[in-house]
């Protein structure tokens, strides 16, 4: 019997029959005999994952998406690579939304470690972890939620050398950075790489979030030229709070994953932005039609 | 006729927001440097600018009922 063949009958047969809440019926997976299933055939967590998917069964940590998700739409997720820059409070936020939904292989891209003043808003960030390296907390983290995920760390802070290598070929680039400059850098090394990018800034309880297909005019529209920028903006002044970096991570995650899933992006030429301080929100063109 | 628009302004502009931002009177002609001028936001503070939803430059022109919104650079992650 042919090696995948044999595969999708073993998944088949641990398989259990499962209901959805609202009465559906589905196949289930559970998570130790993935693990069984990767020991005996060689795989790694993702692969069982996307194999067990394409067998029509759905591994259980996935179920509550399913609603939304098709098996497909998971399997896609799984095979993807996403790489986010920055491991901040919106990093934070996004590394963990994305390895909850099963995005298959994160780049994960800080030079940082961390300092008590990141305790206010970055999940990553915990009393014992102060001083440890970013990228360090955020692979232990993802590991602890779904050891699935395939993490490839980079503790560096991003510059136009290091940039290709590290972005390789994702198939989307989450900007998370704090400041303006690097910003620029992530985004001319995605034009150049043909990757789309989803960028987000906050200060205070107002911040914003975007979407830039590489031909795209992308963050010149909202800080204009690089060049004429200060080194930090509005948050310099009024720090960042963890109601706004979460909701705009969380809005990061949901651009991103229409990109991966081949749907369309919301944010593209726009600008949502978002204000807590009166609950307000609005999506802004930034071209003229 | 007097003319008036709404103005809402972000972040650390908001220490800028004059009394009544939901109504305030224009003049005839009033750009929008005209306007952050009269509200004393330094030109340099002044990042975005969108009038009913749509981003424009400085030199745009104000009309009554323009719901008009300004940023400063926000950089912040």
């Amino acid at each position: 019997m042919p090696v995948k063949a044999a595969l999708s009958k073993a998944i088949c047969q641990v398989s259990t029959r499962a209901t959805h809440p609202d009465g559906t019926p589905y196949r289930s997976i559970r998570m130790k005999d993935l693990e069984q299933l990767c020991q005996e055939h060689g795989l790694c967590g993702r692969e069982a994952e996307i194999s067990a998917l394409e067998a029509g069964v759905v591994p259980e940590r996935y179920a509550r998406s399913m609603k939304v998700y098709s098996l497909e739409d998971q399997a896609t997720l799984l095979r993807s690579c996403v790489c986010v820059v920055g491991m901040g409070g919106l990093g934070g936020t996004v590394v963990e939304m994305l390895a909850r939904l099963g995005v298959g292989i994160l780049l994960l891209v800080d030079g940082d470690t961390f300092d008590e003043s990141n305790l206010n808003r970055q999940f990553l960030c915990r009393e014992q972890g102060l001083g440890k390296p970013k990228v360090q907390e955020a692979a232990r983290r993802v590991g602890a939620i779904n050891s699935s995920v395939a993490v490839h760390t980079h503790q560096a802070y991003l510059n136009e050398d290091n940039a290709p290598s590290i972005l390789g070929d994702s198939d989307v680039a989450i900007d998370c950075l704090g400041g303006f400059k690097d910003r620029f850098v992530l985004e001319g090394a995605t034009k150049k790489a043909g990757c789309p990018l989803v960028s987000a800034a906050v200060a205070g309880l107002s911040g914003h979030v975007t979407t830039i297909f590489p031909t795209d005019p992308g963050l010149q529209l909202i800080y204009g030229d690089a060049q004429s920028l200060p080194a930090a903006g509005a948050e310099s002044s009024l720090g960042c709070l963890p109601q706004i970096t979460t909701l705009l991570a969380a809005l990061e995650c949901s651009e991103a994953t229409k990109i991966l899933l081949k749907k369309r992006p919301l944010l593209r030429h726009r600008l949502m932005v978002i204000d807590l301080d009166d609950m307000g929100g609005e999506v802004m063109d930034l071209q003229r039609d | 006729m007097a003319a008036y628009i709404e103005l809402k302004l972000f972040a650390s502009l908001k220490t800028y927001l004059p009394q009544g931002a939901e109504r305030f009177p224009i003049q005839a002609g009033d750009t929008v440097e005209a306007l952050t001028k009269r509200l004393g936001i330094p030109l340099d503070e002044v990042k975005l600018i969108f009038v009913n939803g749509v981003k424009v430059q400085m030199s745009s022109i104000l009309g009554g009922g323009d719901r008009v919104g300004i940023f400063p650079p926000v950089g912040g992650g």
